[in-house]
């Protein structure tokens, strides 16, 4: 039995409850004084509910009898719930909402929002700021306030108001955010438009990003398309899409294309490999480059060391410590990708070479090769050789002007 | 994110109906996933059904006899991935 019923239909005025609340469907409460009724224990409702005050409770159950027009809840002012609050309904608050535990199967709408955790079934939409430790919305969510969450994941698409979100974000439609946002974990398969200084530990984008400024983030995983109007940094990228940056790309660690990549200006990283196609002012690598696609540079990629799978194409100058041209490579098991196939019987073709140590295997062509030592084998042809120490040739190579032995080589443009 | 302006494909509908069964990794009843959805529980429970049939969602009953329980099966998450994947796809196609 409960301290307080209210029969359904009717309209009850309310002071404080002391102990339980019980109401039938269709009701109507209002504030005796004071514009709020304080509810001590639970508060259950059969269905629908208009509250004309503010609203506090221990905990909130509504049974959602009666789906369809008039089902909802509505409360004029406030709502607090100090454990668990289960809606079964659509949700109108027209104040701030504070709970433990918010459950909405329905919509939601309120002010703002504070809540350990709150799911909601249907869309949500929250005019100021949102705080939870984690927020799950089965359909749209909108936040037109700044959000401070730990976890947030979104059936349908999802705007906010900027803020921080510190673990897991999953977003199935696109993904929006007037101002900075700082991330966690964000996986988002629509549209992501992030503003200038956005940035977080791991991104991973199935459809498409738009950084509207420099961006930073610590992994990024991009299988759709990626626009970046700035300089991206990062530790790690990899690419099964489209990358395309208007400033500088900086990796501290390895940057990997199976897609395509282009940055206006320059892209710096320790390691790289490109199986798809990579265009830049010029790259510069610290450690191993690998390359079994295409890479155009106008001002050249220079690296400790560089391989140039079979059937490769590289345009611009190559620069490294030791340089292999032609080599049939199997990046596909060394990538651990399956579904790599080389471009067999394919001519390599390369420009200028300056190295160290430079190796052009079979069906290899190149500019002019500047090296320490060179190796031409079976098939490869060069346009022009000069070296320092030693020059390896096999028969059948082709050179357009004969080797030259020089003291000195010209210095390497990068 | 204000009215929807067209009508849902059954397509969409069934995945909307799968995202919102996998944020109740506990079950969902009908009415509350009616609520979800935005359907009435008479329409959504024959979309649930055709669900169930393909092994998609799975229906487990509740501590009374007339409560039902819905969950999804990994053939339906499975479902669900492939389908936002394909939609990034043919949203981009698209134009």
């Amino acid at each position: 039995m409960a301290d307080c019923e209210v029969r359904a239909g009717t309209t009850a005025t309310l002071g404080t409850v002391e102990g339980e609340l019980r109401a039938g469907r269709n009701v109507t409460i209002r504030a005796r004084s004071g514009g709020r009724v304080v509810v001590t224990g639970g508060a259950i409702f059969e269905g629908a509910v208009a509250i004309g005050c503010g609203f506090e409770c221990g905990s909130m159950r509504v049974e959602g009898r009666g789906y369809g027009p008039g089902g909802d809840v509505t409360v004029r002012g406030d709502l607090t719930v100090h454990e668990r609050a289960d809606i079964n309904a659509s949700t109108r608050i027209d104040g701030d909402v504070r709970a433990d535990d918010l459950d909405v199967g329905g919509h939601f709408r309120s002010r703002s929002l504070t809540s350990r955790r709150a799911r909601v079934g249907g869309h949500m939409t929250v005019q100021d700021a949102l705080r939870a430790e984690s927020v799950d919305v089965g359909g749209h969510a909108k936040v037109g306030g700044e959000v401070d969450l730990v976890n947030l994941r979104v059936g349908g698409h999802a705007e906010i108001g900027g803020g921080k979100i510190t673990g897991e974000i999953k977003v199935r439609g696109h993904l929006r955010t007037s101002k900075e946002l700082s991330f966690g974990e964000l996986e988002v398969f629509g549209t992501l438009r992030l503003p200038a200084g956005s940035g977080g530990r791991r991104l991973k984008a199935i459809g498409t990003v738009e950084f509207e400024g420099d961006a930073r983030c610590d992994e990024l995983d991009v299988s759709g398309t990626a626009r970046v109007r700035g300089d991206l940094a990062a530790q790690s990228i990899e690419v099964r899409g489209r990358l395309s940056v208007s400033g500088s790309i900086m990796v501290a660690k390895k940057l990997r294309v199976y897609g395509t990549t282009d940055a206006t200006r320059a892209i710096e990283c320790d390691t790289l490999g490109v199986l798809g196609k990579l265009s830049a002012q010029r790259v510069t690598a610290a450690g191993h480059v690998d390359i079994a696609g295409e890479v155009d540079t106008a001002a050249g990629l220079k690296a400790e060391s560089v391989l140039v799978g079979r059937g490769s194409r590289v345009a611009g100058p190559l620069v490294g410590g030791e340089i292999e041209v032609g080599r049939e490579t199997d990046f596909g098991s060394m990538w651990g990708l399956p579904w790599w196939r080389s471009a067999v019987g394919g001519t390599t073709r390369v420009e200028d070479l300056h190295g160290a140590t430079v190796r052009i295997g079979s069906n290899s062509s190149a500019g002019r090769v500047f090296g320490e030592v060179v190796e031409l084998r079976e098939g490869a042809a060069a346009r022009q050789v000069m070296y320092t120490k030693d020059l390896k040739l096999s028969g059948g190579h082709h050179l357009h002007e004969p080797p030259v032995k020089a003291e000195r080589l010209p210095d390497p443009p990068l | 994110m204000g009215r929807r302006t067209s009508k849902r494909s059954k397509m969409e509908l069934y995945a909307q109906i799968l995202e919102v069964i996998t944020h109740y990794p506990e079950g969902i009843r009908i009415t509350r996933l009616s609520y979800g959805v935005g359907v009435p529980v008479d329409r959504l429970k024959a979309l649930v059904e055709r669900l169930c049939s393909y092994g998609l969602v799975r229906m487990s009953p509740g501590e009374e006899p007339s409560e039902k329980y819905y969950g999804v099966t990994p053939r339906g998450l499975e479902f669900l991935d492939i389908y936002f994947r394909m939609k990034v796809f043919l949203d981009q196609l698209g134009g």
